[in-house]
């Protein structure tokens, strides 16, 4: 990590995952109609005491609602995690073989050939940008985050319009608050 | 195998001619027997067909064939006064000269019937009342009548189904196509278990396609069944107010379940609260209404007769008026756009409501891969059928 200041720079050393979780405001319900108690100016508090900055840092977020009772019953159960673990090590070989530890490492200028996007998906990309609903810097970490979906799924190179589309649904719910403005 | 008898064969082979309606039907049959009829329109000499329309498809027709294609289907042709014809059609003006059923019809006899109709393109709330309603009615012994259509519909069927007690309602349903032509597809499995357990009417012969005109007529009959039209989701002007005014026009209460006014799916239903329906919130709501409407048929000698059977308008006349036109164009684009849905579109459509929904519990509800649903999140969103914010996606 390298912070720049006026008098120099300093480098500190930290490589990290960063996982978080929280209540989506005061009372837990998260503004669901006719569960959440908080006023509009309790939730807009408790939404601040995270900055836009860094929320930004965060390439996934999703919000977690509370199913009903009949919802849960009789699901099939998920993937195990050794299939799940299986899956992120092939992942991690793609990320080794472009000579990155993780996608994430990957530099801005060379995403377009580690990371080529196929055509619908630069289409997507682009309203998004143009609607102003995705930012320079929010373009690069979707970009990286789609391609890391790409290597899961075991798709070949080019990444796909629902790869991108993922991306964007994964980072795209970080705000707590409807119209944050947060890109 | 039961061959039906010679009349109902006629009434059938007739009911089948290319361009038969249910008004044309009651007309050729009006007066004169079903085998009469069916001879005077094959000899092109029916007061009711002077230009013969019906006279050469009628002398292609083999009626003895035709009457063990419907035994082999497994479906009776009921006519009016006839056994197992539905006691409370007989003396309606807008009775169905021949009725078809698969299933056993006399469950409809000797029980309290709420009708459950709705909007196809029905939210999860939607869905979910229809089908809590109907449970609970079923497991009181109500016979719960509907339309096996998508939305609504299907899940008052599934509802009813799910009825649990000894005596549980049988499930009712009256649709608008041929009794072997089922639509939609998807509705497949709900209605062999409607026809087991309880009964499918229809008024249209084998064969009968799926067109616009038949759902409406399909609604009359809906309605004429009932002591109680419980109407749970329409948009606004939506069929499911027709039958909603059949009903109120035979003097048959009409309930309606308030929704969100933000909720364009409860439009036509709240619109039907502000005119004097009654207000339903749960299933005693509904027994009640019953209670007092199967109390008091005298109430219904006094409502003006039905008008003809299918209506020019299917808004509804009160508010129609009122509204305003941009909220008109907008009640239609709902299912216009239903219809240019990809599976997976629709898919997630129906499991988002007007109230915010996460996208895990879009998961939840559509059994979606993560990709898919997000997809078709992002499609439906740049389309402007949803709306998403802070990780809640909703109906726009």
């Amino acid at each position: 990590m390298r912070v720049s200041r006026a008098r120099g720079s300093t480098s500190f050393p930290a490589r990290f995952i960063l996982v978080g979780a929280m209540n989506p405001c005061p009372c837990g319900e998260g503004g669901a109609p006719g569960a959440c108690r908080c006023s509009s100016a309790a939730q807009e508090r408790y939404a601040r005491r995270l900055s836009a900055p860094f929320l930004d840092r965060f390439d996934i977020a999703i919000r977690v609602d509370r199913p009903l009772a009949h919802e849960l019953f009789g699901r099939p159960s998920a993937e195990g995690s050794a299939t799940v673990a299986s899956r992120v090590a092939g992942a991690r070989e793609r990320a080794a073989e472009r000579g990155v530890r993780v996608n994430a490492d990957l530099a801005g200028p060379r995403l377009a050939d580690d990371a080529p996007l196929s055509r619908g998906a630069v289409a997507i990309v682009e309203r998004q940008i143009r609607s102003g609903t995705l930012s320079a810097r929010g373009l690069h970490r979707v970009h990286r985050l789609s391609r890391t979906i790409a290597d899961l799924d075991g798709a070949g190179e080019v990444i796909g319009e629902a790869h991108v589309r993922e991306a964007l649904l994964l980072r795209g719910q970080r705000r707590l608050l409807p119209g944050g403005g947060l890109r | 195998m039961n061959v039906p008898a010679q009349l109902e064969s006629h009434a059938g082979a007739l009911a089948g001619l290319p361009g038969m309606t249910p008004v044309r039907l009651a007309k050729l049959l009006d007066g004169f027997g079903p085998a009469l009829a069916w001879e005077a329109v094959k000899a092109g000499t029916h007061p009711a067909d002077p230009r013969r329309k019906f006279a050469v498809p009628a002398r292609r027709t083999d009626v003895d064939d035709l009457g063990r294609r419907y035994a082999g289907a497994g479906v009776r042709i009921l006519l009016p006064g006839a056994a197992g014809y539905p006691s409370m059609l007989t003396g309606d003006p807008g009775a169905p000269a021949v009725l078809f059923a698969s299933g056993d019809p006399t469950v409809v006899e000797r029980r309290a019937r709420v009708a459950i109709v709705g909007t196809r393109s029905a939210t999860h709330y939607g869905r979910q009342v229809a089908s809590e309603l109907a449970a609970e009615l079923a497991d009181h012994g109500v016979v719960v009548v509907s339309g096996l259509a998508r939305g609504i519909d299907g899940a008052a069927h599934a509802g009813a189904l799910r009825g649990e007690s000894e005596g549980a309602g049988p499930p009712v349903a009256v649709v608008g196509t041929g009794l072997d032509v089922v639509y939609p597809p998807s509705n497949r499995e709900l209605w062999a278990r409607v026809a087991g357990r309880g009964v499918v009417f229809s008024e249209s012969a084998l064969g009968t396609q799926p067109h616009p005109g038949v759902f409406p007529a399909r609604n009359r009959i809906i309605a004429a069944l009932a002591d109680v039209v419980v109407v749970v989701e329409s948009h606004h002007g939506g069929g499911s107010l027709y039958t909603a005014e059949a009903a109120a026009r035979r003097g048959i209460p009409v309930c309606a379940v308030p929704g969100s006014v933000h909720s364009r799916a409860s439009a036509g239903t709240n619109g039907l609260l502000v005119d004097g329906c009654i207000p339903v919130r749960d299933a005693t709501d509904v027994l009640v209404a019953v209670a007092l409407a199967r109390a008091g048929p005298d109430a219904r000698a006094g409502a003006p007769p039905p008008a003809d059977v299918a209506p020019s308008h299917r808004g509804h006349p009160s508010r129609s008026a009122r509204a305003p036109a941009g909220e008109r164009a907008s009640g239609g684009v709902g299912s216009r756009m239903a219809a240019s849905l990809t599976p997976a579109q629709r898919t997630v459509w129906e499991a988002v409501d007007d109230t915010p929904t996460a996208f895990e519990t879009i998961l939840i509800r559509t059994d979606l891969p993560l990709a898919a649903a997000a997809e078709a999140c992002g499609q439906l969103v740049e389309s402007g059928a949803l709306r998403s914010g802070a990780g809640w996606w909703s109906r726009s």
